[in-house]
């Protein structure tokens, strides 16, 4: 059934920005023997895996609550019928209210419909540790570009091949231009919270050579990451 | 790990102070769980000590968690969780995930969580992390103090709820908002919270009267006259949690909540000169 479930959870978020998910990560995130009750509501058709929900029954001071972990679902209609079965679920257990967070969901409204009320209560913030890592990821194979040199305010720079089709990390060669910004900035950029030409306009870019901006504004919008998948189980 | 020489300010002297990070070692468990719930008053069981501390894949406390000395006193520390991380072409960068920063009572305000926090970093950078995480609560501190090590905010997922019990989802919102704090111009003033819910077979409404004393929410047992009521909010569930969001989100989108709130008439306020003294800092 795990493995099911993590091959569905990829398929469906095969696009994301995720973390890895192995069976040892889900016994240990997902199904922990410290919470009072744990479960996962399922909606299947002919065989095949369509939907689930985690949930896992936690007392929060005097309140008996499902605190819904993950939620995974390939349409409206399938999260639809994960809720009613999570609702339906705590009715039995006593408990007092549902929390399901989500990760910019595209189906959100389901849960309006479904009369949920929806407020903020956490953030997911991130830090730049190492450009170069995440760079050195996404090269690949590329053999005409433009040499971009991107200075992060402290980090090393980085040099980078920006073709039309992908980036490949370049040593040696000199830049056609050279971008500098910030860790803040390029995290932003990376996850699509931002774009190029307003960083650029807020002056927290730069270039050497302002006619290349099309090489830099094509390089951010090949490394960008727009859409995301951190569901509450995987958070520590 | 490292040594750091430093000044903190105590009482009128100015001691230096010798600071040092280590990582914890095998044989101090039991002691970092118990300075772990003296610190966060409570932090949690053994048994949820054991699942992110001995259980979690890829996890050594000899390696993951950084502890903080201050003149060789156990002050205070913090832990990385590592991942690995897809990317859109399907191949992975290790990140980690920043949690559990703690400070011992008795070393609060001389920068043990600064340090803490710059030598998770550090940690996670030399083992490799492209990225770090933190997931803090809008209402509490890090969520403030995280910026200066780097952090921004990158993504606000919505917490859905769905209320079966409106008492007891009341009494949870205000044990919420005991955790928070409130200016002290607000203090010795008293305020009423009504929230209306519409569950599936009536329309019920739940209140409390509470009382802000050094800048904490107190709640009122006995019952108050409307005279000494300096505030009353009465609100729907849903737009009371929309505009808590907006609070935390700035000025300006709580002021935009609550103007739309009372123009579609879901949200009633009724204040005293007092209250409005004191809002307008006048």
């Amino acid at each position: 059934m795990i493995d099911k479930i993590i091959d569905f959870r990829n398929r469906i978020h095969k696009e994301d920005f995720r973390f890895t998910l192995t069976p040892e990560h889900w016994n240990i995130l997902y199904s922990p023997e410290s919470v009072e009750k744990r479960g996962v509501a399922t909606v299947a058709r002919n065989g095949e895996l369509r939907g689930y929900a985690v949930y896992h029954l936690v007392n929060l001071g005097e309140a008996r609550v499902y605190d819904v972990r993950e939620i995974v679902a390939e349409n409206e209609e399938v999260l639809t019928q994960l809720i009613d079965q999570v609702v339906d679920r705590s009715l039995k257990d006593d408990v007092d209210f549902v929390f399901a967070r989500t990760c910019e969901d595209p189906y959100e409204k389901v849960y309006a419909k479904k009369g949920g009320l929806a407020f903020m209560e956490s953030v997911v913030m991130v830090a730049l540790l190492n450009p170069k890592e995440i760079l050195s990821a996404l090269s690949e194979d590329t053999k005409d570009g433009k040499i971009l040199k991107l200075h992060i305010k402290g980090f090393d720079s980085v040099t980078v091949k920006v073709g039309t089709k992908g980036i490949m990390l370049a040593k040696n060669e000199k830049p056609d231009l050279t971008v500098s910004t910030d860790g803040k900035t390029f995290v932003r950029l990376f996850f699509g919270k931002t774009s190029f030409a307003k960083e650029l306009f807020r002056r927290r870019i730069s270039l050497s050579n302002i006619s290349n901006w099309t090489t830099a504004n094509h390089f951010f919008n090949m490394i960008k990451h727009d859409k995301w998948y951190i569901p509450m189980g995987d958070w520590v | 790990m490292k040594n750091v020489a430093k000044s903190a300010a105590n009482g009128k002297k100015d001691v230096k102070l010798e600071e040092s990070v280590r990582t914890l070692r095998h044989g101090e468990e039991t002691a970092h769980f118990n300075m772990l719930n003296l610190s966060f008053d409570p932090w949690g069981t053994e048994e949820e000590w054991r699942r992110r501390y001995v259980l979690h894949p890829d996890f050594d406390v000899s390696e993951n968690v950084v502890i903080v000395e201050e003149d060789g006193e156990w002050a205070g520390g913090g832990t990385a969780w590592f991942r690995e991380a897809y990317l859109k072409n399907h191949k992975t960068v290790r990140v980690y995930g920043a949690g559990d920063l703690y400070v011992h009572p008795n070393h609060r305000g001389k920068g043990v969580y600064s340090t803490a926090m710059r030598s998770l970093n550090q940690l996670a950078q030399k083992k490799g992390a492209a990225l770090g995480f933190a997931y803090p609560a809008i209402y509490r501190v890090p969520s403030l103090a995280l910026p200066k090590y780097g952090f921004i905010t990158v993504f606000n997922p919505l917490t859905h709820v769905f209320v079966l019990n409106p008492e007891k989802f009341f009494q949870f919102l205000i044990s919420r908002a005991k955790k928070a704090y409130f200016p002290e111009k607000f203090n010795r003033m008293n305020f009423r919270f009504s929230v209306l819910f519409n569950t599936s077979d009536n329309r019920r409404e739940v209140s409390g009267v509470f009382r802000i004393e050094k800048g904490e929410l107190n709640e009122l047992t006995k019952t108050q006259d409307n005279a000494n009521i300096d505030l009353t909010v009465k609100a729907e569930v849903g737009t009371l949690l929309r505009i808590i969001s907006a609070f935390y989100l700035g000025q300006r989108s709580l002021f935009s909540q609550v103007l739309l709130a009372l123009i579609k008439r879901r949200l009633k306020l009724r204040f005293s000169l007092r209250f409005l003294r004191a809002f307008l800092g006048l």
